[in-house]
């Protein structure tokens, strides 16, 4: 019976104990990894692909995906840059705006259509990446509001504002998404859409709204992005759908939609951060880093792939 | 009579790719005098043949019902291999990367169809790992090869006043077309794509034949990264990048459908060239190469709008 539930908790929480094991092995390694400014740094480097790791989460439990996401990114940081000198909180609501605009024309394109967005969201990549090349007409744009930095450069006791901001959509979006009616019908389409229509569930729209609230966190990710590193490029963002894709998969939510929570979300995005700053600290090169996500990507599908074909034999 | 108008609405109707291409090339003829001639036809015929032969591939993947995003860093991987023995040995430098390629499409194929993973996520994870391989190959950096040797025929010689690479993509796309409408593996491909477990029961390994459909794809992969290496001699960590893309837009706005089981190499031709003559055509009138992603991407999507709606009509 102990035993039970001590394998159950370490079903439940593998990700933690995973992260748990790196965290205790890099900490005997390297003084420097358990340091309160490597954490931090952890938490800093993963919050602006994390906010959208957010979105990918309900979306892919709605039981769709975005590939546009990076793009959006771009995109977002683009406008916020270019939209600078009407001051700071226009910079800010145009990036989002965008953000919004372009999850609202996929949700749009992939409901009212019937087409899957795996490849909608392939078509608006590309369109939106050409766009972002377009309107900072292939430079790297500099800002021009010298103050805007601060929207990154802020710290509440000792913490980055991007942090706080990304715990803070944590927190909003587990609520929503466990608290509510429209996180219920996200569930209910995910787990079985023919069904939820039945039952008076608007389909299309619960969709919509998780491309919508995708395409707004990948907005505001690309508006914080634009304010740490101070400029807008096509090239920001462009490994940004593989990283996303695997923390989610990476927290144990499964491509079959319909279950999933943001927490797991947010520790599969952790071990990510954690992964890749165990690789920096380790010095292992960027090209390296690179192979190892690409291959961290194909493990997770196949256990997911493994792990779902077990539960239709329970 | 009656007939005859229903051939003409057939026509329409199965090659609109073909007439849509065949009307810009009036209109474009007519209003623009730089893109009427020979040198540019030339020059069209050119550029095309690396991302020709590469969308042949992906085609046969699409039928089989699947897609592959890793072509581009595979091409980038595969031209540094190359060229970087072909500094010491051309005969190596154009054997390894086939013997490479192989590998590649077994790897992909192999993990889609064993585990029955989505191939779009596990190629976006191979399109990493291949693309951080490619330039750790280097550290990043572009090498130069040997000019001079027989190593640069293919991408360098004319027979008859027209490039060798042309006929090389002639040829490839012929052998693809024979292998899709004439031979029994043709015809699994499509069963696999169109219900691939109606395949299993009807006794086709479904994947088997996707597997090898990847690894064709690689194959000719690496016939591009050659034809490219051969011609410009030099490598880069970034060659192929957004390859994939190109292939995909020109497969679907060909008329192949990303749904699997239906499709064919001349419609793919058809798209190679539609979209080579439209990027023709933005540069001619110097629009920005930015525009020219907005272009695939709503290409893209319009050809897919177009895909789902006549396949509705049919099932209906």
């Amino acid at each position: 019976m102990k035993l039970e539930k001590i394998r159950n908790f370490i079903n439940e929480q593998k990700i933690l104990l995973i992260i748990l094991v790196l965290g205790v092995f890099l900490a005997f390694d390297s003084d420097y990894f358990l340091t309160f400014t490597n954490i931090v740094n952890i938490f800093h480097t993963i919050s602006y692909e994390g906010m959208i790791v957010i979105g990918m989460a309900l979306l892919i439990i709605v039981g769709e995906i975005d590939l546009s996401v990076g793009s959006v990114m771009a995109f977002g940081a683009a406008l916020s840059i270019i939209f600078q000198p009407y001051g700071i909180l226009t910079a800010i609501i145009a990036g989002i705006a965008g953000g919004i605009t372009i999850g609202l024309i996929n949700g749009l394109i992939t409901t009212k259509l019937k087409l899957p967005s795996i490849a909608v969201t392939l078509g608006t990549m590309v369109f939106v990446s050409g766009v972002v090349f377009a309107i900072t007409k292939e430079h790297t744009l500099k800002g021009a509001n010298e103050n805007f930095v601060l929207i990154t450069q802020t710290e509440l006791f000792r913490i980055p504002m991007p942090v706080i901001v990304f715990i803070i959509m944590i927190i909003i979006f587990e609520i929503i998404l466990q608290r509510t009616i429209i996180g219920r019908h996200i569930f209910a389409v995910g787990g079985n859409a023919i069904a939820s229509k039945f039952f008076g569930i608007k389909v299309d729209s619960v969709r919509i709204f998780c491309f919508m609230i995708t395409g707004f966190l990948a907005g505001l990710a690309g508006v914080m992005l634009a304010g740490k590193l101070n400029v807008a490029s096509g090239r920001i963002g462009e490994d940004s759908a593989v990283f996303v894709i695997t923390a989610v998969l990476l927290g144990g939510i499964s491509m079959e939609g319909g279950e999933g929570s943001i927490s797991k979300a947010f520790q599969g995005i952790l071990l990510l951060g954690v992964i890749n700053n165990a690789m920096v600290i380790l010095k292992i090169s960027s090209f390296i880093q690179e192979m190892i996500r690409g291959l961290l990507l194909i493990l997770i599908v196949v256990i997911d792939a493994i792990s779902v074909e077990k539960k239709k034999y329970l | 009579m009656e007939k005859k108008d229903n051939k003409l609405v057939n026509i329409l109707r199965n090659q609109s790719q073909l007439i849509i291409l065949i009307l810009l090339v009036i209109v474009f003829s007519v209003t623009t005098p730089s893109f009427r001639t020979t040198g540019n036809f030339l020059n069209l015929l050119k550029q095309v043949t690396v991302i020709g032969v590469i969308s042949c591939g992906m085609t046969l993947v699409v039928i089989s019902g699947c897609l592959d995003l890793s072509v581009g860093s595979v091409f980038s991987l595969l031209n540094l291999v190359s060229i970087s023995l072909q500094i010491n040995n051309n005969f190596l430098g154009v054997i390894m990367p086939l013997v490479i390629a192989v590998f590649i499409g077994f790897f992909n194929g192999f993990i889609v169809t064993k585990f029955k993973v989505n191939s779009i996520i596990v190629t976006l994870g191979s399109l990493s790992l291949f693309s951080g391989l490619a330039q750790l190959v280097t550290n990043g950096a572009i090498i130069s090869g040997v000019t001079g040797t027989w190593y640069g025929f293919i991408g360098r010689e004319k027979l008859l006043g027209i490039p060798v690479h042309v006929y090389v993509f002639f040829i490839v796309a012929i052998i693809s077309q024979v292998l899709l409408s004439n031979t029994a593996f043709g015809r699994k491909i499509k069963y696999v794509g169109t219900n691939d477990s109606a395949a299993e029961i009807a006794g086709i390994k479904s994947g088997r034949v996707r597997t090898i459909a990847f690894i064709i794809s690689s194959l000719f992969v690496a016939i591009a990264a050659l034809i490219y290496s051969s011609r410009m001699t030099t490598a880069s960590p970034v060659a192929g990048a957004g390859y994939e893309f190109d292939a995909i837009t020109a497969v679907v706005i060909g008329g192949t459908s990303l749904a699997g089981g239906k499709g064919s190499i001349f419609k793919t031709i058809i798209g190679v060239l539609l979209l080579a003559l439209i990027v023709n055509i933005l540069t001619l009138y110097n629009v920005m190469y930015s525009f020219q992603n907005i272009v695939k991407g709503i290409l893209i999507i319009i050809a897919i709008i177009i895909d789902i709606r006549v396949r509705r009509r049919i099932e209906a």
